[in-house]
């Protein structure tokens, strides 16, 4: 049987080639040299940088030289991969809480204290638990090392979002044991985890990948959020010559897309194009992570509508 | 009484959740590095809950950089040196907290009045205009906010540049604090989110018997919707209005940054006590916890008058 391809197929293959681009590059290619000024042949200065496109440079360079094509197919894989294993983990921490711990999170002392997060957003509770580690990347040299870094941000990260998650979880959970069959379960002598898990969970497995998709984006916009107060995902490098902290130039070490967001963002108002790439290229792959979830929805629906 | 008790406890209980998140950073961050203390924690946990209840004494840290120069034998170059100076809290927050407020509250304002007015204005509209504009919703709600806040800047400064007309100032500089633009990249994407919302309702809601109802009654199209669907859809959008003030919040985070504000969460964000920075979050997050409340006892009482 012919099954009829969805938009969501299509995104996960698009998401997926992207992905095993971005890991091959650099088995493949080197980077491209950084030159900091292009002479014509007779030694005349020809440009500076930052260059515009061109054929030797598809999508130009930054203000240092660097080939901002090859630092964006570079970074894809971290940006992509980093949201991906906090939105897994998440998933997995809060579908195990919130089906273990339903009876807690439906409590409404549980429930009121748990308010606060739909009111102080996900990006401040991170920046603020992370800003001590801010402070001393921003005075003296890293305490800590890339992966040690790499794993605060994950675990707060992941903190930060396995609680209202597990409440949305919890609150399925809940409205689909309401059903008629559950209550007959109930009464015949099943034990909570054989109806878990015969009754509630294949219904709840749709439904858990439309929250994943919509989580997955929250991730990318959170992470986003934390880039621009330069708390970027595995760490930072502080160049500048000069002791006032206004002069200080935040590089991502990894070419990850929102920390090259936010490490061009000055350019904004100097040549536009050099921020415009990576805004466009993170827009895009928001943009496709959105459609692949509402075409999802608009199936799961369809499919409940059904049985 | 009951109604009283159980606001009480739900205020009482976002304190407490306030207060727990403000003082995390203590149980990860030691002296030096990365140490795991949740005794160090429950201490901090304790000394915020003192520092609320004493506000007068609580203070607050302002980071300089002053510019010296050194003997010129010695050497020709400046030297910044790094200053903190302790002030107390209360009559310099003010300022920043109403700043701040006033700008969730009047794009709160905004992006609602917005989304509801567009909404009826497509009411009117033939419903092949409607199917048109509701796709272009879906599309518009699938764009990351700050795509909206860069080609806002971008648009600003354009425009100043081919024209030397400055439509807003782009930047708060130390004189004039910039309002309308911020307002503006803020309410964007709430009011395009309530927009979608509104019109999505109102197809549901024009399929039911009443509608059909009043159609087969002979009532004019405009009046149907003017006095029951419309009515009856605000109904359904108050329920989204929590999710649009963290929405804003959120957004109000980055923006801060990004126009250069002079706004709360910037000191918020700086090196300040963990008391401090319960009493910060407090003074925003109570107003917004309020306004909401305080909104759907509106929307209820409006709906059902005869209630208690």
């Amino acid at each position: 049987m012919l099954r009829k391809i969805h938009a969501y197929h299509i995104g996960v293959i698009l998401l997926g080639c992207l992905l095993l681009i971005s890991i091959s590059l650099p088995l493949i290619t080197t980077e491209p040299p950084v030159q900091p000024f292009l002479y014509k042949d007779n030694g005349e200065l020809l440009s500076i940088p930052p260059l515009h496109p061109s054929q030797d440079h598809l999508l130009g360079t930054d203000r240092n030289g660097k080939d901002l094509l090859y630092a964006l197919i570079e970074g894809a894989k971290y940006t992509i991969i980093f949201a991906g294993v906090v939105t897994l983990s998440r998933m997995i921490i809060s579908l195990v809480a919130g089906l273990l711990f339903k009876r807690l999170f439906m409590n409404s002392w549980f429930g009121g204290l748990l308010q606060g997060f739909q009111y102080v957003p996900q990006s401040l509770i991170a920046l603020l638990i992370l800003s001590p580690l801010l402070f001393y990347e921003l005075r003296t040299e890293s305490v800590l090392s890339y992966n040690e870094t790499l794993l605060i941000q994950l675990i707060v990260l992941v903190a930060t979002g396995v609680f209202p998650l597990g409440k949305i979880i919890a609150e399925t959970a809940q409205s689909l044991s309401r059903y008629e069959y559950v209550t007959c379960a109930k009464h015949m002598g099943a034990s909570s985890i054989q109806i878990i898990m015969r009754h509630i969970f294949p219904h709840l497995l749709p439904r858990l990948f439309v929250i994943c998709g919509r989580q997955f984006a929250q991730v990318l916009t959170l992470m986003l959020h934390l880039a621009i107060y330069h708390l970027f995902i595995g760490g930072i490098m502080i160049s500048s010559g000069q002791e006032h902290d206004q002069f200080n130039n935040y590089n991502t070490l990894s070419n990850e897309w929102t920390g090259l967001i936010s490490m061009y963002h000055r350019e904004l108002m100097l040549d536009p194009f050099v921020i415009m790439f990576p805004v466009t290229a993170y827009t895009l792959l928001i943009l496709s992570v959105n459609v692949m979830t509402k075409s999802l929805e608009k199936t799961v629906s369809k499919r409940l509508f059904y049985y | 009484m009951r109604i009283m008790f159980s606001i009480g406890k739900q205020v009482a209980l976002l304190v407490v959740c306030i207060v727990l998140l403000s003082s995390t950073p203590s149980l990860l961050a030691g002296k030096s590095g990365i140490a795991l203390s949740v005794t160090r924690y429950v201490q901090t946990v304790f000394d915020v809950l003192k520092g609320l209840f004493r506000p007068d004494l609580q203070t607050l840290y302002t980071h300089t950089q002053h510019l010296a120069f050194p003997r010129i034998p010695v050497n020709r170059s400046v030297v910044f040196l790094n200053e903190i100076t302790e002030r107390p809290l209360f009559p310099e927050i003010w300022d920043s907290i109403l700043y701040t407020l006033s700008l969730l509250l009047f794009s709160f304002a905004v992006a609602f009045l917005a989304a509801v007015l567009l909404g009826w204005v497509t009411e009117l509209l033939p419903s092949a205009f409607k199917k048109g504009i509701i796709r272009a919703t879906d599309l518009l709600e699938a764009l990351p906010d700050l795509f909206f806040v860069f080609c806002i800047q971008l648009a600003v400064v354009w425009i100043y540049k081919k024209t030397g007309w400055l439509a807003a100032n782009p930047f708060t500089s130390s004189k004039e604090p910039s309002f309308f633009l911020p307002v503006i990249a803020l309410s964007l994407v709430p009011a395009i989110y309530l927009f979608r919302m509104q019109l999505v309702l109102s197809q549901t809601e024009i399929q039911k018997d009443y509608i059909t109802f009043a159609r087969s009654k002979g009532i004019s199209r405009r009046k149907i919707i003017f006095h029951h669907l419309l009515r009856n859809t605000l109904h359904e959008l108050s329920i989204h209005l929590p999710f649009i003030m963290l929405l804003l919040f959120s957004q109000l985070v980055v923006i801060e940054y990004l126009f250069n504000m002079n706004g709360v969460i910037g000191i918020l964000l700086s090196d300040q006590r963990p008391e401090t920075r319960a009493m910060l979050l407090l003074l925003i997050v109570l107003p917004l916890y309020g306004t909401i409340k305080a909104i759907e006892l509106i929307v209820r009482k409006v709906r059902n008058p005869y209630a208690a």
